[in-house]
């Protein structure tokens, strides 16, 4: 939508963005029945002529001009207000802040020995507090599907999915640089470097800074390089809309399995046979790396298709 | 640690687990999946409370991982936590039933399995308010609850309901945003996210004195952003659209369930977080009431004003969020009690409402204005019996649900010495009245002779109006046996803490 488009719809609230949404969207369904008695009366309609030309004209600019002066009162008294309190707040790192506790003592000085981690913000998110963790991809999870929900457009072989694909096709096509040298020659050279580099993040997530958020973006900022470059007729021969379903699936079904099985033992007593392993090696920490490639997993398919469902409704 | 204290986990768990599964089913599956979620959840959760009953009540801890909390997270249960799982669960569950029809209808087939997936994870994130005894987590799925409702809206994709998503989806993240500032400066105050935890060291901060601005501010920004979510009264923008114009499982679901969820996890931050001590003395309490008390004569008014059947029940919903968030703002456990009745009464005809008025205006060629509506109990003379008993129950008629709820509300005001409650007691009164005025008018309406005819035939299917009936039934024996789910509130209350 033009930043115009987006003026106007904000200005004219619902109605008149109707029509336009719906033809974007699906045929719209019948319309709604004219109610007979919200037809004015002919002699009321110069009294509700004049009033809604006034409240279309100068009526709207003043009632916009208040709206904007209290909308950027509120914000400044907002933030005024919040700075304020922040000076309040006990020092970031000073002797008398709450923050560093039993509790954050406990991760600093028995975090490496329980969870396996020598990176210990991995050891936190994945183990301590991977209850949190697994609602966060499933965050990831829920976005993609609500963007699939909205844009992901019908995959029929009947003539008005076709059309939609056609006309979705053409409009990419206007934004689809085709062979262009610099950016091809550029990600020849770094797509790979992204590839790998993502990946030492994530099978590096427990050892050293990173872990399967930071590489599952590394990745996925490799794959859409490379679908800029190179277009989706090469992009779909390895990743489609099929491989975006069973990764992220799978990814999501083995993280919440090995949790729950994780949590549900370590609330009834149960020894769950994991072991620590041997600090810093790669294969060490539990099952924190694998926990990390799902997540990582997670985090790549999820950026790579909101990408390409904005770019064209399709992966 | 007997096995039934597993059952919250897993009523968290499951549904989380279940909806990454449910993403790749055909959608017919996946709308069985959508069915046989929430009645499981319905059957795990009341053995949940018949277990906790039989075993002499009172709440436990359940250490996610091997690491007890605080190092690790948390659940905890109780008799309060365990009645509102059974309700929530209940009451999805006939939600999806009753309008299975027109989730089928309005809601492409090939988007039916995305559907399935959102009603799931609200699920999930419904019984992680309910249990979650970390602030931390309760943002977590705070976020989720909020993508699933408003994809619950816009999964119907007429051009109305983008504009109430996108509305929904910028209000609520206002909210979560408001939430989270609150629950940081909350953390570097106190350093801990562990509810109980935070308790002890707000009750050391108020007795020194020390900080007592930011906690203050914490506590406001915490308020205004749940009650943005709940659309309390002057937030309540983002509510008519998003309600009037999904279809009617998701109206239902997201005007009885979700704001409640909210509240809820409000009314453990009241008494688990900061205590109700330290909520009266910052004078939240008392901004908390005005805001209810405006809410509910104004938004009473509102839903007189409104034309159509559907906006008018939405706008019903914010005076009686304001009815809620009344109980909360008197402070006293009786009072929290009450909101806590309130909250079961109205999601069960609130749910009815939105559920059986979708019918009656499919009886009606469509037509949701009141002067089309006229007939309408005699077109769909089940859907018509349901939503007068539920609009009975909302006006407060004896022997229903809702008669009993404003009888708690008003017996807690009466606990209360001070002139709060008296303004309390007037507004019940006056928006008795306002109720009654849009409720009552209504109903009568449904049985008016109508001036002319309608063609529409309705079939729905048996099941779905059994769902009604059941709501019905539920209702009334809410009003029924009222003494005996209070004395659990009352208990499951006073183990809250």
């Amino acid at each position: 939508m033009a930043a115009s488009d987006f003026r106007r719809w904000i200005d004219e609230g619902g109605e008149p963005l109707d029509a336009r949404m719906c033809a974007d969207l699906v045929a719209p369904e019948e319309p709604e029945r004219e109610d007979p008695f919200a037809q004015p009366h002919p002699r009321e309609e110069m009294t509700y002529e004049r009033i809604s030309r006034w409240s279309h004209t100068r009526g709207e600019r003043l009632l916009r001009g208040i709206y904007c002066a209290v909308a950027v009162l509120v914000c400044v008294g907002l933030s005024a207000l919040l700075i304020y309190t922040a000076l309040d707040l006990p020092q970031f790192g000073g002797a008398d802040a709450l923050v560093d506790n039993e509790v954050s003592r406990f991760y600093v000085e028995e975090g490496l020995e329980h969870t396996g981690a020598v990176n210990i913000i991995s050891g936190i998110i994945l183990d301590f507090r991977g209850f949190d963790t697994l609602g966060e991809s499933h965050v990831l999870f829920i976005a993609a599907c609500t963007v699939l929900l909205l844009l992901h457009l019908p995959q029929g072989d009947d003539p008005d999915s076709l059309r939609m694909r056609m006309a979705a096709e053409s409009d990419d096509r206007h934004f689809e640089p085709r062979h262009d040298p610099i950016l091809q020659g550029g990600a020849r050279v770094l797509v790979p470097l992204l590839i790998v580099f993502g990946a030492y993040i994530l099978l590096n997530g427990h050892l050293s800074p990173g872990g399967g958020f930071s590489g599952g973006a590394v990745l996925g900022a490799g794959m859409i390089l490379f679908l800029c470059a190179f277009g989706f007729k090469n992009a779909e021969r390895f990743f489609t809309f099929k491989t975006f379903r069973a990764a992220t699936t799978a990814a999501l079904v083995f993280y919440a399995l090995s949790k729950g099985y994780v949590f549900f033992t370590g609330a009834n007593g149960i020894a769950n046979g994991i072991s620590a392993g041997r600090f810093g090696a790669i294969l060490s920490g539990g099952l924190m790396m694998p926990l990390n490639i799902a997540v990582g997993l997670v985090v790549a398919c999820t950026m790579y298709a909101l990408f390409t469902l904005f770019r064209k409704g399709d992966l | 640690m007997s096995w039934w204290q597993n059952i919250p986990f897993f009523l968290v768990w499951g549904p989380l687990l279940l909806s990454s599964v449910t993403a790749v089913l055909k959608p017919k599956q996946a709308r069985a999946m959508m069915l046989i979620v929430p009645a499981a959840g319905t059957l795990a959760s009341g053995a949940l409370l018949v277990s906790l009953l039989k075993n002499g009540g009172g709440s436990f801890r359940y250490a996610l991982g091997a690491f007890g909390a605080p190092v690790g997270n948390e659940l905890r249960a109780g008799e309060l936590e365990a009645v509102l799982a059974v309700t929530f669960c209940l009451i999805l569950f006939l939600c999806v039933l009753g309008g299975y029809q027109r989730i089928r209808a309005h809601i492409e087939t090939r988007r039916q399995s995305l559907y399935a997936v959102m009603v799931l994870l609200l699920q999930a994130g419904m019984m992680a308010q309910l249990f979650t005894n970390d602030v931390f987590t309760a943002y977590v799925f705070i976020e989720i609850m909020t993508i699933a409702a408003a994809s619950l809206v816009l999964a119907r994709t007429r051009g109305r309901t983008l504009f109430a998503a996108t509305k929904y989806m910028i209000m609520n993240l206002l909210g979560s945003g408001l939430f989270l500032l609150g629950v940081s400066i909350l953390y570097c105050l106190t350093g801990h996210l562990l509810m109980e935890d935070i308790h002890d060291e707000v009750m050391r901060l108020s007795a020194t004195g020390a900080y007592l601005r930011p906690l203050t501010l914490s506590m406001a920004l915490i308020t205004i952003g749940l009650a943005v979510k709940s659309a309390l009264y002057p937030f309540h923008t983002w509510l008519p659209d998003a309600y009037a114009s999904a279809t009617p499982s998701s109206s239902a679901m997201l005007a009885s369930l979700v704001s409640k969820a909210y509240i809820f996890l409000y009314i453990k931050f009241v008494i688990r977080v900061f205590d109700p001590a330290v909520f009266r003395e910052t004078h939240i309490q008392t901004v908390l009431l005005v805001f209810s008390a405006v809410g509910i004569i104004l938004g009473s008014i509102d839903a007189i004003l409104e034309k159509k059947l559907r906006r008018m029940i939405a706008y019903s919903s914010v005076a009686q969020i304001g009815y809620i968030y009344l109980g909360i703002a008197l402070g006293t456990r009786a009072g929290i009690a009450a909101a806590v009745f309130h909250i079961i009464a109205h999601a069960l005809a609130k749910a009815v409402l939105f559920l059986s008025g979708d019918r009656l205006i499919g009886a009606s060629d469509g037509d949701a204005t009141f002067h089309e509506l006229r007939g309408a109990g005699y077109r769909a003379p089940i859907s018509g019996a349901v939503f007068s008993i539920a609009a009975c129950s909302i006006v407060g008629i004896p022997i229903l649900g809702g008669f009993a709820s404003k009888l708690y509300l008003a017996d807690a005001c009466m606990g209360v010495d001070s002139t709060n409650a008296l303004i309390a007691l007037i507004v019940l009164a006056v928006s008795t009245a306002l109720n009654a005025a849009y409720f009552l008018i209504t109903v009568v309406t449904l049985y008016m002779k109508p001036t002319h005819e309608y063609h529409t035939r309705l079939n729905h299917p048996k099941v779905s109006t059994a769902a009604l009936a059941v709501f019905a039934l539920l209702i009334v024996a809410l009003g029924v046996f009222a003494p005996r789910v209070m004395s659990i509130i009352e208990t499951g209350v006073s183990h809250l803490l």
